[in-house]
């Protein structure tokens, strides 16, 4: 099933066939052509319908970005993270209390929340010299110590209370207070990530995570350095879930340690799972799936992480590429062409 | 705080985290699965036991815990059958096997939240609130049921696998499975049976836990330490796990009364990292397979 998904592209130092360069160029064809619908579905919907919808769109980018720093981490270089929601949380906080604490504009507040989470991603990732299931469980671990961390350091978090009165975003002057405009503004951040993350999955880089991911030995055995770049793809991830989370406390008008519980890591893997692992368009997708079902089920609050633990278990058993690789499926089966498809 | 009555409380609790500890690397070993639902398979014993006591309530404790233990390992093995074994036997990467048994765990906690309901229950059984004196402290009357059913079981897993034939063929095949099947093991009831053991061990260790706390869906969260206990006493090793739970239990009462009781579920996994960085495969001899 592994090898079938995505094929084991070489870096670039050795000879490629024109076969092979042709596949990749569908590849990157096809992600380009999910981004494109994608986003104009994501930018028109929730801005055509408003109310309510504008609300579940602003909600839904703000998992997508985190999302897809989890799946490049997780779907692309293998790199099980189990306490993503941490670094939301790191750029939350940092994000909220530079703009609340000493009046940071905007744009520098959002960069400072990015770099905040990028570097706690790499001091996480100091611990992949733990061999491969140990830093599964110390990813874990690191969620648990950063979320108490955000509850017990009450003078700097507000601990349980949370931190209210969340000042409006400001740039350059203007300020941007109606949901449009955070909506706008959340859109424009995730296209360009996500548009930033197809290219650079598409390029050398890119390969070398899912050598990485495939096969770590035979990444080694070729030349990568695999260490560097599992490094750097957790940073890399973990950079983009604190840009996601400077935006949290702005939708909320409120900000708790309990936005980045073990749930929360839990909830962005099984995005990222039923959206379709290893495929960019699949946490863009999964984020709106998990983040509108429940909206379906508000009486049923209670059975809401039932259900999605179903959703995990049904799609890895019916959907094994989840919904986006499903669909690509159905779309081959009537478009039929040469060479090795996504 | 006295010393001696901290020291104790980490001993009780660290026991409750080797048993858990104990059936994670036990898993781990038989069918290289790092089982997140661990954690959630031992709230679920609790809550049997409860339902035990609550259906007999003439009972005597020992045999709460056996039933419990028993009613535990059957729907271990069922739930290793039709979730796990079919991915194990196909060859999954470790990456779906982990994301698996996550989605089993959550099944499993919101699914004993629905059957017994979200508030915490108290079991209705005298041993709750008894006491008894140790050293002039009252320390909570379940400790010495702890005590005895860690040196029941060490003793008992012990036997088992050096003595049993049953015990021999679940260590061959988790070791070499190839040689183990031409033997005439049957490798898929062995990995079954090995996780319907873990599952009744974690039983055992939530009918105990029960007593000192609540019954209650979100216990199955205390198994995150018992996967630091396990990690951090070589994974796929019992001893190995035992010993890393009383590390673990005595060093976050101790560390947490030291320095910041709040901050007790990050000392276990601090603790964890501390270890694993100075000896990369834990303390026992031997790294874990994969």
């Amino acid at each position: 099933m592994n090898e079938l998904s995505v094929p084991l592209s070489k870096p670039d130092e050795l000879p490629q066939s024109s076969g092979q360069r042709r596949a990749a160029n569908w590849m990157a064809r096809g992600d380009w052509l999910a981004f494109v619908v994608l986003m104009a579905l994501l930018w028109i919907l929730p801005l055509a319908l408003g109310g309510f919808y504008l609300y579940l769109g602003a909600v839904i980018a703000i998992y997508a970005i985190a999302a897809l720093g989890l799946q490049v981490m997780v779907g692309l270089a293998g790199q099980l993270s189990l306490g993503h929601a941490a670094f939301l949380g790191i750029g939350a906080y940092t994000a909220t209390l530079l703009e609340k604490g000493i009046g940071l504009p905007f744009l520098a507040a959002l960069a400072a929340a990015g770099l905040a989470a990028a570097v706690a991603g790499l001091v996480m990732a100091q611990l992949i010299r733990l061999s491969g299931i140990y830093f599964k469980i110390a990813t874990f671990g690191f969620g648990i110590v950063v979320y108490q961390a955000m509850t017990n350091w009450s003078s700097l978090t507000g601990g349980h209370v949370g931190v209210r009165g969340i000042p409006p975003i400001e740039i350059f002057g203007v300020s941007f207070t109606t949901r449009v405009d955070l909506f706008i503004l959340e859109m424009i951040t995730l296209t360009v990530i996500y548009a930033l993350l197809v290219r650079l999955c598409h390029g050398r880089v890119g390969r070398a995570f899912r050598a990485i991911g495939q096969n770590e030995a035979a990444a080694r055995s070729v030349g990568i350095p695999v260490n560097r770049y599992r490094m750097g793809v957790i940073t890399l991830g973990s950079g983009i879930a604190g840009i996601a989370g400077a935006f949290l406390p702005h939708l909320m008008r409120f900000l708790s340690p309990e936005s980045f519980t073990w749930y929360d890591s839990l909830i962005m893997l099984i995005m990222i799972t039923v959206g379709g692992i290893k495929m960019l368009p699949g946490a863009v997708v999964g984020a709106a799936l998990l983040t509108i079902i429940p909206e379906y089920l508000r009486d049923f609050t209670q059975y809401k992480m039932l259900v999605f633990g179903v959703m995990l278990i049904a799609s890895m058993a019916l959907l094994p590429e989840g919904v986006v690789g499903a669909f690509d499926r159905l779309i081959k089966r009537f478009v039929p062409r040469r060479g090795q498809g996504s | 705080m006295n010393v001696t009555i901290l020291l104790l409380s980490g001993l009780a609790v660290g026991c409750i985290y080797g048993l858990v500890a104990a059936g994670f690397s036990m898993v781990y070993r038989a069918m290289g699965l790092v089982n997140f639902a661990q954690g959630d398979i031992m709230m679920v014993g609790a809550f049997i036991g409860y339902s035990i006591i609550v259906l007999g309530p003439g009972l005597p404790f020992w045999l709460v815990i056996i039933l419990a233990a028993l009613v535990t390992a059957a729907l271990g093995f069922l739930i290793e059958r039709f979730a796990f074994w079919p991915a194990v036997k196909r060859g999954a990467d470790q990456i779906y096997l982990v994301l698996l048994t996550l989605g089993v765990g959550i099944v499993l906690s919101n699914g004993a939240r629905i059957i017994w309901g979200a508030n915490p229950l108290v079991y209705p059984t005298p041993i709750t609130h008894e006491t008894i004196m140790l050293a002039n402290y009252p320390v909570p009357g379940v400790y010495p049921y702890i005590a005895a059913v860690m040196i029941l079981l060490v003793i008992g897993l012990q036997f088992f696998f050096t003595r049993s034939w049953m015990g021999l063929a679940l260590r061959a095949s988790a070791d070499d499975p190839q040689t183990a099947s031409i033997m005439g093991v049957n490798l898929g009831f062995a990995s079954a049976l090995s996780f319907a053991i873990a599952s009744g061990i974690g039983a055992v260790a939530g009918v105990l836990y029960a007593p000192i706390t609540f019954a209650s869906p979100d216990m199955g969260l205390i198994g995150i330490k018992a996967f630091a206990a396990a990690a951090l006493g070589t994974l796929g090793s019992i001893p190995g796990a035992l010993i890393g739970g009383l590390i673990v239990g005595v060093g976050e009462t101790i560390g947490g009364q030291l320095l910041a009781p709040e901050y007790q579920d990050s000392m276990a996994f601090l603790l964890m990292i501390a270890i694993l960085m100075v000896k990369p495969t834990g303390l026992m001899a031997g790294g874990p397979r994969t």
